[in-house]
C-alpha cells in the first residue's frame, strides 16, 4: 500500500512544481518522458525540503477527490506500451499471489501426501553420504558423529566427508574420525580444482558406488531416523531426487534469525509440502536431500558451472523424467544467518543461481510435452520467482509513473494490484499466509506476532535480489565477470 | 496545516503502527524463540512405548533387562504406581469395587504367566514376565509379554502390544501398534493399523508353498516389449497412459505407468513398479521390487511382491499371498488395507493410516 499512499502525498498541485518542470523541460517526447518520470520521483524530495509546499493541498486530496493533474500528455505509443507493460507486471503478480493463496488453502484443508513415510522396514539400498564442507572446523564433527550414530545398515552406509579446499583443521579432525572409526568414513579431500560445491560434488561423485547419494552441508546434524526417511522415497523408481525439511537451529539469535526461521517455515511446511500434495514440482534444495546415482549418471551427472547446482538438478532431472519427492517429516536443523550482510550475500547468491537455472531451462520445460501442464506452469512459475524481484520494482514505478501521465483510473488500479501483490508473490521468501499457515502447523503460534516486521526481510530480499539481477544480466555481461560462490558464515563455536 | 491533515496523519500513522504493538513486544521480551522440536533419537522404531514401558519397570541395568522382575521392585512399583503384582503361580486379584465395573486403572505385573478374565477392561499398562492369555472380550490399552500374547475373540487393544509372538483371534481391534520379534497370526476377521513382525500370517499357513525364487525356476515367460518412449531405457520403462502386462510375460527393469496398470496372469517384473492410477495384478504376478501406486492396488491369489508395497488410498492383498520374504522383509503402507486371510503371509511391516481388516475367505 506504501506506494499508493507515497503517490497520493507527492502529487502536488499543478503550480508547486511548475516551476521545475519549466525548468528542466525538453522538446522531444522521449526527453518529456524522462523528466516528468524524475519529477515524479523527486517529489518526496521536494515534499521533504518544502514541507510548505504541502500546505496547498486539501486533506481531501488524499482520499479520491485529487484534483485534476497538469496535462501534458506523453506520445501516445509510449503511454500504451507503458500501460500494457504495467498489466503484464500485475498479471504475473496476482498469479504469483493465488499460486501461493492456494498453496496455502491446500496445506490448511486438502489432501495431503506422505507416501513414503510409514516405509520403515525394508530391504535398504546402499547408500553414500556427502558431508559438503570447506572450512567448517567448528561444525565438522557434529555431522560426522551423528551420521555414525544414524539408524541405517552399516555395511550399507558410506560416509564421505567431501573436504573442499579447506585451510583450517577440517581436514585434521576428518582424519582423526577415519582413524576412530575403520571402514565408516572414506574421506575426498580436494586440494585443487574448480571452487564450489557443485565442483566439489562432481568430483566426489566420480567414486561413488552407491546406488543413492544423500548430501549434508557440514553444518547439519541428522537426527538417527533421518536417513531411511530420505532414502524411503527411492523405492519409488520415478523419484529421482529427495528434499526434507530444513529447520533453523539459531532461531532465538535476533530478530533476522526470527524472521528467516518465519520464511523458511513457509517455504518448506507451505509451500514445498502443496507442491508435493498438487504432483507439482517440489524443488530439491541441495542439501538435507539425495539423488539417485542412475538419475544423475541419465542427466550427464552435476553441472560445475552453476551457482545453485540443486534448482539445476531438480530441472534437468524433470526434463528427463525423473520426479523430486519432497519429505516434510525428514526434518534436520541448519544455521541462518546472524547478520543482514551475510543474509544479503546469501540471498544474492540464491539469486543468481536460480536466475541462471531459469535462463537455461525456462525454453526447454515450456517445450516439453511429456511433461503435464500444471507441472510445466509450476516450474516455469518457480524459475521465475527470484526474477519477480526486479519485475516487482519496475511494477511499482511505472505505476507511479502512469499515475502521473497515463490514464489514472487504469494506472491507479494497477498500483493497488501491485502494491497489494508484491509481497505476496515472491516464491522463496514467502508470503504472509503461508508463514501464518506454517506457524500454525508446526504449532509455534506466538511468533507470528513478528509477522509485520518481515516486510523489512521482503525489502531486504528485494533490493538484494533486484541488485543481484541487475548484475548479473547487465554488469557481470558488459564486463565479463564469472559467476562466483560465497560460502555461507557459519556461527557455532567448535565444541 | 489544517486540524483534518493533522487529524488524517495521526489516523494513517496509528493505523500503520497498531499492527506492529504486538511484533515490537515480542521482539522486545521474546516469548517464542525455541527451534521447532526434531528428536534427535527418533528411529521410528515400532517398540517405542514397550521400550519405554520396560525401562520404567526395570531400568536399563543388563541384570533387569532379563525381563526377571525383582521383588523388591515389585514393591517399589506397587506403592508408587498403584500396580498389581501377580506372583508367579498365582491368578490375578483385583479389588471388589473393580470387579463391580469390570475394570481397572492399576497396571498389573506378572512374574510369569497372565491370564486376564473375559470381559475387563484394562486401562494400564500389562507385563508378563512369560506369556499373556486375554480372555473373550478383553479390553486393554497395552500389553507386553516376553513370551507369547494370545488375544481371544472380541478383543480390542487400544494403545499398543508387543510380545515374541502373538496369536490375534477372530473380530479382534488392534488400534494402535501391534509388534512381535517372532511371529503374529490373524486367525480371521480382525482390524489392525500399524502392525511389524518378521512374519505376519493371516489364516491358516501352507509350508508347502514355493518362495518367488521358486516359482521363477518353474516357469518360461515371453519378454514385454513396452510401447517405445523417448525417456525409457534400458533400466527404465515408461508409459504415459493405461498398460496392460500380457500374462505369462517378462517385463526386465523398472516401470512406471501413467495410467493404469493390469498385470495378467502369471506375469513377472524384474524391478519395481510406480503407477498413477488403479493397479490390478491377475494371480500369480511377482514383482521383484517395490510397487508404489498412487490409487488402489489390488493383488490377486498367489501374488508375490518383494519390495515395499504402497498406495496412497488402498491396498487388497488376495489369498496365498506373500509381500516381502523371511531374508527381506519390507513395508505394505495404504490408508486402506485389506487382507485375505487365507494363507497370507506379510513380512515386515503393515501399516494402515485408517484401517486395515483382515477378512476370510
Amino acid at each position: 500500500m506504501t506506494p499508493l499512499v507515497l503517490s497520493a502525498l507527492i502529487r502536488l498541485p499543478e503550480e508547486n512544481f511548475m516551476a521545475i518542470q519549466l525548468d528542466i523541460a525538453v522538446r522531444s517526447a522521449t526527453s518529456k518522458f524522462l523528466t516528468r518520470c524524475l519529477t515524479g520521483t523527486l517529489c518526496p524530495v521536494l515534499l521533504i525540503a518544502h514541507p510548505a509546499s504541502l500546505a496547498g493541498t486539501p486533506a481531501v486530496a488524499l482520499g479520491s477527490a485529487y484534483p485534476a493533474v497538469p496535462a501534458q500528455p506523453l506520445d501516445q505509443w509510449v503511454l500504451i506500451a507503458l500501460q500494457w507493460i504495467a498489466m503484464a507486471i500485475a498479471f504475473c503478480l496476482l498469479i504469483y499471489t493465488f499460486r501461493h493463496m492456494y498453496f496455502t488453502l491446500n496445506r490448511l484443508f486438502g489432501k495431503q501426501r506422505h507416501p513414503y513415510t510409514d516405509i520403515d522396514t525394508a530391504n535398504w539400498p546402499r547408500v553414500t553420504v556427502f558431508i559438503a564442507a570447506h572450512n567448517e572446523e567448528a561444525v565438522i564433527a557434529g555431522s560426522l558423529q551423528a551420521l555414525l550414530e544414524a539408524d541405517y545398515p552399516a555395511d550399507k552406509l558410506e560416509i564421505t566427508p567431501v573436504n573442499d579446499r579447506s585451510t583450517d583443521r577440517t581436514r585434521q579432525i576428518i582424519d582423526e574420525f577415519v582413524a576412530r572409526h575403520p571402514g565408516r568414513i572414506r574421506p575426498f579431500h580436494r586440494i585443487d580444482g574448480k571452487p564450489g560445491k557443485a565442483a566439489a560434488l562432481k568430483d566426489a561423485t566420480a567414486a561413488v558406488t552407491s546406488d543413492i547419494i544423500i548430501i549434508f552441508d557440514a553444518d547439519y546434524i541428522p537426527s538417527k531416523g533421518l536417513l531411511k526417511q530420505l532414502v524411503s522415497a527411492f523405492f519409488d523408481p520415478e523419484v529421482g531426487a529427495v528434499m526434507g525439511r530444513v529447520v533453523p537451529l539459531n532461531v532465538g539469535s535476533n530478530m533476522l534469525t526470527r524472521l528467516m526461521e518465519l520464511e523458511r517455515a513457509g517455504g518448506y511446511q507451505v509451500d514445498q509440502q502443496a507442491r508435493m500434495n498438487l504432483k507439482l514440482v517440489p524443488q530439491y534444495g541441495g542439501t538435507v536431500g539425495g539423488v539417485r546415482m542412475r538419475a544423475l549418471d541419465s542427466i550427464g551427472g552435476w553441472h560445475d558451472d552453476v551457482l545453485a547446482e540443486d534448482t539445476d538438478l531438480t530441472y534437468r532431472l524433470l526434463l528427463k523424467g525423473w520426479k523430486t519427492a519432497y519429505q516434510n517429516r525428514c526434518e534436520c536443523y541448519e544455521e541462518v544467518p546472524e547478520s543482514w550482510p551475510v543474509r544479503y550475500r546469501q540471498i544474492s547468491r540464491w539469486a543468481k543461481g536460480h536466475n541462471q537455472a531459469m535462463f537455461r531451462h525456462s525454453l526447454s520445460l515450456a517445450r516439453d510435452r511429456k511433461l503435464s501442464l500444471r507441472e510445466r506452469i509450476d516450474g516455469l512459475l518457480l524459475l521465475g520467482v527470484y526474477f519477480m524481484s526486479p519485475v516487482v520494482i519496475l511494477g511499482w514505478l511505472l505505476g507511479i509513473v502512469l499515475f502521473y501521465f497515463g490514464n489514472n483510473l487504469l494506472a491507479g488500479g494497477l498500483l493497488v494490484i501491485v502494491a497489494f501483490t508484491s509481497y505476496c508473490s515472491l516464491g522463496n521468501f514467502a508470503a504472509f499466509f503461508e508463514i501464518a499457515a506454517a506457524a500454525y502447523l508446526d504449532g509455534n503460534r506466538r511468533r507470528i506476532r513478528i509477522l509485520p516486521v518481515n516486510f523489512l526481510g521482503f525489502i531486504v530480499s528485494l533490493v538484494g535480489i533486484s541488485h543481484a539481477t541487475w548484475n548479473q544480466v547487465v554488469i557481470d555481461k558488459l564486463f565479463k565477470r564469472s559467476l562466483h560462490w560465497d560460502k555461507t558464515v557459519r556461527y557455532r563455536k567448535a565444541a | 496545516m489544517t486540524m483534518w491533515t493533522i487529524l488524517f496523519l495521526l489516523c494513517a500513522i496509528t493505523l500503520f503502527a497498531v499492527p506492529l504493538i504486538p511484533a515490537l513486544v515480542e521482539l522486545r521480551r521474546p516469548s517464542d524463540t525455541e527451534p521447532l522440536n526434531i528428536e534427535y533419537d527418533h528411529d521410528r522404531d515400532i517398540r517405542f512405548f514397550a521400550k519405554e514401558f520396560f525401562d520404567q519397570l526395570f531400568g536399563k541395568t543388563p541384570a533387569a533387562a532379563t525381563g526377571q522382575a525383582d521383588t523388591q521392585h515389585h514393591a517399589e512399583l506397587n506403592d508408587q504406581r498403584d500396580a498389581i503384582l501377580v506372583a508367579a503361580g498365582n491368578t490375578l486379584q483385583v479389588s471388589e469395587q473393580e470387579q463391580q465395573h469390570r475394570t481397572t486403572y492399576r497396571r498389573i505385573v506378572g512374574e510369569r504367566n497372565l491370564f486376564l478374565p473375559d470381559g475387563y477392561r484394562f486401562l494400564g499398562e500389562v507385563y508378563a514376565a512369560d506369556s499373556i492369555h486375554c480372555g473373550k472380550g478383553v479390553h486393554s490399552y497395552a500389553l507386553l509379554a516376553n513370551g507369547a500374547i494370545s488375544l481371544e475373540a472380541d478383543n480390542e487393544v487400544g494403545g499398543w502390544i508387543h510380545t515374541a509372538r502373538l496369536r490375534v483371534g477372530k473380530n479382534v481391534r488392534l488400534a494402535g501398534r501391534a509388534s512381535a520379534n517372532e511371529q503374529i497370526r490373524f486367525a480371521g476377521e480382525a482390524e489392525f493399523e500399524r502392525v511389524n513382525a518378521p512374519q505376519i500370517c493371516f489364516g491358516d499357513i501352507d509350508p508347502s508353498m514355493p518362495t518367488g525364487i521358486e516359482k521363477l525356476r518353474q516357469s518360461t515367460r515371453t519378454p514385454f516389449m513396452p510401447p517405445a518412449d523417448p525417456q525409457s531405457d534400458a533400466s527404465r520403462t515408461i508409459v504415459r497412459g493405461d498398460l496392460t502386462l500380457p500374462a505369462d510375460s517378462i517385463l526386465r527393469g523398472d516401470l512406471i505407468v501413467y495410467g493404469d496398470l493390469h498385470v495378467g496372469k502369471g506375469a513377472l517384473v524384474l524391478g519395481s513398479v510406480k503407477v498413477h492410477g488403479h493397479t490390478k495384478l491377475e494371480k500369480d504376478v511377482t514383482i521383484l521390487g517395490a510397487l508404489i501406486a498412487t490409487e488402489k492396488v489390488v493383488c490377486g491369489k498367489r501374488a508375490m511382491i518383494d519390495g515395499p508395497l504402497v498406495s496412497e488410498t488402498e491396498i487388497v492383498i488376495g489369498p496365498h499371498s506373500r509381500i516381502g520374504s523371511a531374508s527381506s522383509p519390507t513395508s505394505t503402507s495404504a490408508h486402506y488395507i485389506k487382507v485375505y486371510a487365507a494363507n497370507t503371509i506379510v513380512h515386515g511391516t503393515l501399516w494402515a493410516r485408517d484401517r486395515g481388516i483382515s477378512v476370510s475367505l
